[in-house]
């Protein structure tokens, strides 16, 4: 899976460049993302792109909270379209990750 | 019943038990439901992919070249997926809740198959497995 990374401060911004999180896809997610999750404390994850997000793909959302938290970083998540925040609802992710509504407000404010 | 027998469009498709077709299966299904409104078709897509997901992963334990056959019907007051695998059964009640604190990074699949259907039915068999699921039409 391709992803762009960038460095501001210290945190690493992360923006998916696929429409889709599922389970066909989230191997390809996890290799991309880990090494930064090695390497950073804080990771703003930006889902603008994703149109559809399944089960596994929150799964995978919630592996790098975890991994993020175990070593006292966070996640962030920002730019989410319509059906990825009803499952983000559904799953209640939302009240377990800081999602903000732009890229730019999610790197003011963490 | 009657209705059931005057579908407005009646489409089937057959594809194999890798992950890697879910964006095909969404596709089909896009593709079948056009014309309708996105809360129920988006509902429906995530349903359908969800159950995909496990009869490759849990029915056919993630072998890939099993077949699964998707019927995707648009009724007037109602849209329709039925799947047809012939791997393991499972029991449904036999899958708990989820936890939703952070702490369980699966298991969902399940509990968003049953909170985004108006029905979901499944009936196990030696050889084939079938799944229903349907939602109605505003």
């Amino acid at each position: 899976m391709k992803i762009h990374s960038e460095i501001i401060n210290n945190i690493v911004v992360v923006d998916l460049m696929t429409d889709s999180l599922d389970a066909g896809n989230t191997r390809e997610f996890k290799e991309a993302i880990t090494p930064l999750i090695a390497a950073y404390s804080t990771l703003i994850l930006n889902l603008e792109t994703i149109k559809f997000l399944d089960s596994s793909g929150c799964g995978s959302i919630l592996s790098c909270l975890r991994q993020l938290n175990a070593k006292g970083g966070d996640l962030k998540v920002c730019c989410l379209q319509k059906p990825v925040r009803s499952i983000f609802e559904l799953v209640r992710i939302h009240r377990i990750l800081d999602i903000f509504e732009s890229r730019e407000e999610a790197i003011r404010r963490t | 019943m009657s209705e059931k027998k005057h579908f407005i469009i009646d489409k089937t498709i057959h594809l194999k038990s890798d992950l890697k077709i879910l964006a095909e299966l969404r596709a089909f299904l896009r593709d079948v439901f056009t014309g309708i409104a996105d809360d129920p078709v988006e509902r429906m897509e995530l349903a359908a992919n969800e159950v995909a997901t496990n009869i490759i992963k849990h029915a056919y334990k993630n072998h890939a070249h099993h077949a699964i056959t998707i019927r995707a019907t648009v009724y007037p007051h109602e849209i329709c997926v039925d799947f047809t695998d012939s791997g393991t059964p499972f029991i449904p009640e036999s899958i708990p809740l989820p936890c939703f604190d952070g702490s369980q990074e699966g298991g969902f699949g399940l509990f968003i198959i049953s909170e985004v259907l108006d029905q979901f039915i499944y009936r196990p068999a030696i050889d084939k497995n079938h799944t229903h699921l349907s939602i109605s039409l505003p």
